[in-house]
């Protein structure tokens, strides 16, 4: 990771912008000035972003295509860097002007409040992408020492630190070494590290969430929740209500339905989807691989709505009336389906995606096991990840931490320090979300 | 007695939950070093021969290379002493001078091989991230702290916890004390790779490496052996053992004979030995199979027979 303090200017440039539209566009009367100033604010970020994250893929994108004609690109690429955390504080910052815009929120005055609300610490960089109508009141608010928010605020750190250090950078040694070098690995090795990835983007990222909701909560403060045990969604509509909620309900709010939602015609309800998605996707990294992981998950929507209609014959077979059953295999097929999306979003480029796939489904035999104790790590470190879940998702009684005594409670908790201390990769590993 | 505000009830209870911590740290910690030190089979045991019982009077160093090519019986058989192979896979030179450190606390060798791998001297943060396995001799010598600090600055405050040095080895303290039978046991260190590459196989140019940048760390550690050896009247030999692969001579290859020629140390580059360009001596690319390694250690011996050590060791006092 990369700083340079002149970056910090970017940041201040854009909550100068957005201060001040949030007051004029406030104090504006005519719609349609209120309008311009909101287009204002919004091109101001979009600018922000296009310059620092998207000009060189763009330029690449050009090179590329001048290239295969025959001709070369007169435009150089930018040598800068992109900001830490740029694409969240711009959409946190964006989500204030658009509520402003729409009645929804009153301009902040104190410069200092919204600079604050902008640049709050513990989400600065990774999200929770924050609403101001959550946020801003409680910069107002007194926080005295609460026993009760450090301590759930600590216990929160202490899971999102195991969910990092324990599960996340455990299994990504076995992921970097099959992807690292996918040619030399059969389709057991990539089914498997693909699996892994799964489970190491989620708690990777829900990791961070998780800490920062803690920090946050020791301060008194109440961040919203940005992750709800997606891999036991039973669709890929219900995964995206809960993976990475703040991005996808900010997505839902200020493009989908803008755009129309599901009240237009069933094509356009389509286009809106597959756009939807493929902004999220291109939100995600300026690179071929995350459009293709947006707009497959568009398409996997497509798809749910078309057999969501055509499922009227398949109602009566016998399993589909076994809700367990159907359950069951339903979050299991959304797991597949999500794990597979999740190649394009982790190979270093297209090619290497579908390197990946073709290795996949050739059947080539072998087993990659990679150092014994990390692959026992890495299986041990999914199942205690999904006892944990398991117990949240069908709230098992008796068997929660909560449940017990303080000594033992006490108990669980150093566990979970000496599981961090014995188990845990310490190698200086960043949150894959920071690049985003 | 006084009944606790609600503050204060969280302070004791998070006072208590930390002493705990601190408590059965400790005694995890001791409890480990003593399961760790009775590991009878793997890596660790073989580095802890190396520190706590080394008594041979030729010693090998260096990575996975050195590791799978010396066979000690050989070598210790030709030469008349007593032979051990401390090669350990994933290492680089910063680890190399750590094992001389501590074997030299207790014992010197008269003859010392350090394999070089040919970028060994290269910038690479995996092989600084691996030092990490030097953690567990904290508790053994004070001369562990530097070579842990060039992993991170914060490697000795994370190791203030006894526990965090045994960071991902309960499973390998397991396996070789308690399962030990069910692991392959090594010959005096010596881990010989059997199978051979495809029949026919040809030589391929290796990968390009981008960027070959050197770590001035790397550079100082094989300085620091070398004098090391020469204040303790220790014979260095520093061999690059051969490979399957057309890899042109690197920046450390050319660094490391270049000090050796300096410092007046045998150098011998065995990369690309005509005799042992078969496929038939190699398990893979990087490392000769026991066929093959039997053949290089046969070679090692006869280089080293027909030096100037029999010369050099009525010469130097011990």
């Amino acid at each position: 990771m990369f700083f340079k303090a002149v970056y910090i200017l970017i940041l201040f440039f854009t909550i100068l912008i957005d201060y001040f539209a949030g007051i004029y566009i406030e104090k504006a009367k005519l719609p349609k000035t209120k309008k311009r100033l909101l287009l204002l604010s919004i091109v101001a970020n979009v600018l922000v972003l296009g310059i620092f994250k998207y000009f060189n893929f763009l330029n690449d994108s050009v090179s590329g295509i001048l290239s295969w004609a025959g001709y070369s690109n007169p435009v150089p690429a930018l040598a800068i860097l992109l900001p830490i955390g740029l694409s969240f504080h711009t959409f946190q910052a964006m989500s204030y002007t658009i509520e402003v815009y729409r009645g929804n929120q009153k301009a902040e005055q104190k410069f200092g409040i919204y600079a604050l609300y902008v640049m709050f610490f513990p989400q600065l960089v990774a999200g929770p992408i924050e609403r101001p109508q959550n946020m801003l009141h409680q910069f107002y608010e007194k926080h005295p020492f609460n026993p009760y928010d450090a301590s759930e605020g600590l216990k929160r750190i202490l899971i999102g630190l195991f969910k990092k250090v324990v599960v996340a950078d455990r299994l990504a040694i076995y992921v970097n070494a099959v992807y690292g070098n996918y040619e030399h690995h059969g389709s057991l090795s990539l089914i498997m590290a693909t699996v892994f990835f799964s489970f190491q983007i989620y708690c990777d990222f829900s990791g961070y969430s998780d800490i920062a909701i803690g920090t946050a909560r020791i301060l008194g403060f109440r961040l919203m929740e940005n992750f709800d045990r997606p891999y036991f969604a039973k669709s890929i509509s219900e995964f995206w209500s809960k993976w990475h909620i703040s991005l996808s309900s900010w997505f839902r709010d200020y493009l989908y339905i803008p755009m129309g939602g599901n009240r237009v015609s069933t094509l356009k309800w389509y286009r809106n989807l597959f756009v939807v998605f493929m902004l999220s996707g291109l939100w995600h990294g300026a690179n071929w691989t995350f459009i293709v992981w947006g707009a497959l998950h568009g398409t996997y929507l497509i798809l749910e709505i078309v057999f969501r209609k055509l499922r009227g014959p398949f109602q009566k077979w016998k399993f589909l009336s076994m809700p367990k059953l159907s359950g069951l295999l339903q979050v299991t097929f959304t797991f597949l389906l999500v794990t597979l999306a999740w190649i394009f979003f982790r190979a270093d480029n297209i090619a290497q995606a579908l390197g990946i796939l073709k290795r996949i489904f050739s059947f080539e035999p072998g087993f990659f096991l990679g150092q014994p104790n990390y692959f026992f790590y890495s299986i041990l470190a999914i199942l205690s990840l999904l006892c944990y879940e398991l117990r949240q998702e069908f709230h098992w009684q008796g068997i929660a931490v909560s449940d017990l005594r303080f000594p033992w409670r006490l108990l669980t908790y150093g566990a979970l320090v000496f599981a961090i201390m014995l188990f845990g990769v310490f190698d200086g590993s960043q949150f894959i979300y920071f690049q985003f | 007695m006084r009944r606790l505000n609600p503050t204060q009830y969280f302070f004791l209870k998070f006072g208590i939950f930390i002493a705990v911590i601190l408590l059965v740290d400790q005694l995890g910690g001791r409890l480990l070093h003593a399961c760790f030190i009775r590991e009878v089979t793997g890596e660790y045991a073989i580095a802890n021969h190396i520190v706590y019982q080394a008594k041979e009077d030729l010693l090998i160093l260096g990575s996975s290379r050195a590791a799978h090519h010396y066979n000690p019986e050989i070598l210790g058989q030709s030469l008349t002493m007593k032979c051990y192979n401390g090669g350990r896979d994933g290492q680089g030179m910063i680890y190399y001078e750590a094992m001389l450190d501590l074997a030299l606390e207790r014992h010197t060798p008269r003859l010392l091989i350090l394999d070089v791998n040919n970028r060994d001297l290269d910038n690479d943060p995996e092989k600084k991230d691996n030092l990490s396995c030097l953690l567990p001799y904290l508790s053994t010598s004070n001369s562990v702290d530097r070579f842990l600090l060039q992993k991170s600055s914060f490697e000795l405050l994370k190791a203030s916890m006894q526990t965090y040095r045994y960071n991902g080895q309960l499973f390998s303290i397991v396996q070789h004390t308690l399962f030990s039978k069910f692991s392959t046991p090594d010959i005096a260190g010596y881990r010989p790779l059997t199978g051979s590459m495809k029949e026919g196989s040809l030589p391929k140019k290796a990968r390009a490496v981008q960027k070959e940048e050197m770590d001035a760390e790397n550079i100082r550690s094989l300085e620091n052996i070398i004098v090391n050896c020469r204040k303790n009247n220790i014979r260095l030999f520093v061999f690059i053992s051969p490979r399957y692969s057309l890899d042109p001579t690197t920046t450390t290859v050319k660094k490391v004979r270049e000090i050796c020629k300096l410092m007046g140390i045998d150098f011998s580059d065995y990369t690309s030995n005509r005799e042992f360009a078969h496929w038939q001596y190699f398990a893979d690319a990087s490392h000769l199979n026991n066929k093959g390694a039997d053949l290089y250690s046969k070679t090692v011996a006869s280089h080293i027979l027909k030096s100037d050590v029999k010369d050099f060791f009525k010469s130097a006092k011990r």
